[in-house]
């Protein structure tokens, strides 16, 4: 990815955090100390087990040794089962949890360390954030809902009505204004949501489980519209899910999340969708990605060849596909006809080929399921060359 | 590790487990409390006793108290007192601490605490009782003078068809605003055509003339003029405590008991040192109707403002607003139903307050249904509690109208 050469316009490094609380008489070292900052670092050098620690300190660990970059323009999944501190990873980055350890960095500020006035300024015009059950408030209109985080930054009646009214047709309500938020839809809501997160015209939007409230139509329509919006004004999105299929459709990278106690982290793995899928780093990961249906996820940048030089666009007849397509979408060509199809770039130039037995790799990869048992691939010279690291692993 | 030193350790854990800094309001406020309640009377350790020499007699009485009463009722104090005596004298047998008798006597703490109350808080409760007077009596009216006429009485009471009008406008207006809330309605206009605002007004119109008609114009009056100022003071202490004990543990801690202690002790209890403080009228009738009606505002408030769905909260935090914004844009506005309801409990206990209060000498309706008590004449008192209950509901809902929620 080219963004990734970018400096990260948020840099989260080895944060941690433990909720309880913050003094405790250490028997063996017989001193007070702060339990939350001693129970990671015990975590790190492996001395015991997290319940172990936890439970004598009563407090509660979760988050550790958590790092990632984010880059402008990105949408950056952070993917988990429920408890594993996804959510608190997110309410981290605009402070809503004061993380116990470690420094976040945003635009080349560190957050963790900034004063209330200037934390507020930041909550007020570069971070929004939208929730899971859209926290409206029901007594405002939803035109007043929008224009919320504008009034709190004293901006006058006229001008955020204004612009609410824009970012309301935006999101298609704009015939909605005068309603109040009991008498929408779960889709419509969260479209509320996320205008008044735009409105304030934020760099970066903080995104929790945003469609895990809404029903599976709803939820695709609004997912493909959160991109569009994301590509015309120019956002970077960070999205919290369980749902794998979201993560994997919407993430330009996603992070899996474990709980705390696993071996270096909570994080297991980061990466585009593809390298998650075909090189799972552990068998968490390979747990959770074996049911993926890859077709759906892998796209044909994943699987092209790239061409010779001197060929063009004019040297074949078959249909041509798009980089960014993903692979259920062209999978009929193949079926149709077998041969290969070029890949062309927006401005119609050749950029590579997709060979029909590529197609099959990832046909076959996916039927499989779990490549970790132990079967005979069925022919080694087939053998994908993503595979090859889980085998070496084995 | 021996037990012993386990048990240490774990004591010491416990201690540091308490964070003492959020806790210091809740001990100390206990600490003042305990200090009141059970420290012996007959030691002058109590703070409240130590200054006191006012009889000039050069030396404290035995029993911590300044004024030589006999507060022991055991017949040792007052030869011991006179004058001449230049010294504490400890050769009484009921000096220092002597378990077997009644020392630890609450009694007699309280006692000495509301005398020393009023002994050096003198200048302050007449200034405190002036002004009250003053602010709803109105000036140049001799306190002692037997009809009170406070401030919102004399207005109620100058002009009846003109406070009958603003009843029934009052009525009016609560019921378009309910009519709009209830019936969905945008503009006044339409709400003013509807039949389902007209409701209370007829009953507003019926029931103060059925006052009127029993001849309690003047007693009712006089006792809405009372609930009016009591539920403004308690409105004034009520929501903002409330608030406090939402977002405070230590508040809240102090609180609970303390409202308990409110709503159980009998009225007529704390009108003994309402009455030492502010002799009987209508401000001790208040005091003791606000402490009677406060609690349920109070906790209400709190629980309305705790009920906020947290995301809400965090949505304000997450858009920049500081505690003040958050409290004026999203908690008040959503535990607004809740805190209504704690208004109208308010107001149906003050009502309910009235008879205790034309005990110590506020004028209305209970001072009706106290001398129909004296007659025995259960007609005169029935048609007083009638008027109560007109008023009541009259209040009931004019204030719920307000907290009507949208549907």
């Amino acid at each position: 990815m080219d963004s990734l050469t970018d400096k990260p316009i948020l840099s989260v490094n080895g944060v941690g955090k433990v909720f309880g609380r913050k003094r405790w008489f250490n028997p063996k070292l017989r001193t007070f100390v702060d339990p939350r900052t001693e129970i990671i670092d015990l975590m790190n050098l492996e001395e015991a087990e997290q319940t172990l620690l936890e439970k004598p300190r009563k407090v509660n660990l979760a988050l550790r040794n958590v790092s990632f970059d984010v880059h402008k323009g990105e949408v950056f999944v952070i993917m988990g089962l429920s408890g594993c501190g996804k959510s608190t990873m997110l309410r981290c980055i605009n402070r809503l949890i004061e993380p116990t350890v470690g420094s976040i960095e945003f635009e080349g500020k560190e957050t963790t360390t900034m004063k209330k006035s200037a934390l507020r300024e930041l909550r007020q015009t570069k971070i929004s954030m939208v929730f899971q059950h859209f926290a409206l408030l029901p007594y405002r209109t939803v035109l007043d809902n929008v224009a919320f985080g504008l009034e709190i930054q004293g901006k006058p009646r006229e001008w955020r009505l204004n612009k609410a009214q824009e970012m309301l047709d935006v999101v298609g309500l704009g015939d909605r204004a005068g309603a109040f938020p009991d008498e929408l839809s779960g889709g419509m809501k969260q479209r509320v949501g996320l205008a008044r997160a735009l409105v304030n015209e934020p760099d970066l939007l903080l995104m929790d489980e945003p469609f895990s409230a809404l029903d599976p139509l709803i939820r695709t329509s609004l997912q493909d519209e959160v991109l569009e919006l994301k590509e015309s004004l120019g956002l970077t999105i960070i999205m919290v899910t369980h749902d794998l299929d979201e993560a994997l459709t919407m993430g330009d990278r996603v992070a899996i999340l474990s709980t705390p106690d696993a071996p270096g982290g909570n994080i297991m793995q980061i990466g585009t969708p593809a390298e998650i899928v075909l090189k799972p780093s552990n068998d968490y990961v390979l747990e959770f990605v074996k049911d993926v249906n890859r077709l759906k996820v892998l796209r044909v940048s994943d699987i092209m060849r790239s061409s010779a030089e001197n060929e063009t666009m004019s040297s074949t007849n078959a249909a041509p596909l798009k980089a960014n397509q993903h692979l259920n979408k062209i999978l009929h060509y193949y079926l149709l006809d077998g041969q290969r199809h070029p890949v062309e770039d927006k401005d119609g130039n050749l950029i590579g080929w997709v060979y029909a037995e590529d197609l099959n790799q990832a046909l076959i990869s996916s039927a499989e399921k779990v490549p970790m048992e132990k079967k005979t691939p069925p022919s080694k010279d087939l053998e994908p060359q993503s595979m090859g690291g889980l085998h070496e692993e084995e | 590790m021996k037990k012993s030193e386990q048990l240490f350790t774990r004591l010491k854990d416990r201690v540091s487990e308490v964070n003492w800094r959020k806790r210091w309001v809740g001990i100390t406020f206990s600490a003042i409390a305990l200090l009141i309640l059970f420290a012996p009377a007959s030691v002058p350790l109590t703070p409240f006793a130590v200054h006191d020499d006012d009889d000039g007699d050069g030396l404290f009485n035995e029993d911590g108290d300044f004024d030589g009463r006999d507060d022991d009722n055991d017949g040792a104090i007052d030869e011991e007192a006179g004058p001449g005596t230049n010294d504490v004298i400890h050769d009484n047998s009921d000096s220092g601490i002597d378990l077997g008798s009644n020392e630890y006597n609450i009694e007699e703490n309280v006692t000495t605490f509301v005398d020393w109350l009023q002994e050096n808080f003198r200048v302050q409760t007449q200034s405190i009782k002036e002004n009250v007077t003053l602010l709803i009596e109105g000036e140049n009216q001799p306190r002692s003078e037997p009809e009170i006429i406070d401030g919102l009485e004399e207005f109620l009471l100058a002009d009846q068809v003109r406070t009958f009008f603003l009843l029934i406008l009052t009525a009016l207006y609560a019921g378009t605003v309910r009519s709009k809330k209830e019936m969905g309605l945008t503009s006044t206009k339409k709400a003013l055509k509807h039949p389902k605002t007209y409701g209370f007004v007829v009953f507003t119109a019926l029931g103060f003339m059925l006052i009127d008609n029993m001849l309690l114009w003047e007693a009712t009056m006089e006792s809405l003029a009372l609930v009016i100022g009591a539920a403004g003071a308690s409105i004034i202490i009520g929501i903002p405590v409330g608030i406090m004990m939402a977002h405070s543990r230590a508040v809240d801690v102090f609180m609970r008991p303390t409202l308990d202690l409110m709503q159980t002790m009998p009225a007529f209890v704390y009108l003994i040192p309402a009455i030492v403080l502010f002799s009987t009228g209508v401000v001790s009738a208040m005091l003791a109707t606000v402490i009677f009606a406060v609690p349920p505002l109070i906790r209400l408030t709190a629980h309305g403002i705790k009920g906020v769905d947290p995301e809400l909260v965090e949505a304000g935090k997450a858009f920049g607003a500081g505690p003040l914004t958050r409290l004026m844009k999203i908690e008040l506005p959503m535990a607004k139903p809740t805190i209504f309801v704690g208004i109208n409990q308010m107001i149906m206990l003050s009502l309910s307050m009235i008879v205790i209060a034309a005990l110590i000498g506020a004028e209305g309706l209970g001072n009706e249904i106290m001398r129909s008590i004296n007659r025995i004449n259960p007609g005169a008192g029935f048609e007083a509690g009638l008027a109560i209950v007109i008023v009541a509901i009259y209040l009931d809902r004019f204030v719920g109208a307000f907290g009507a929620e949208i549907s």
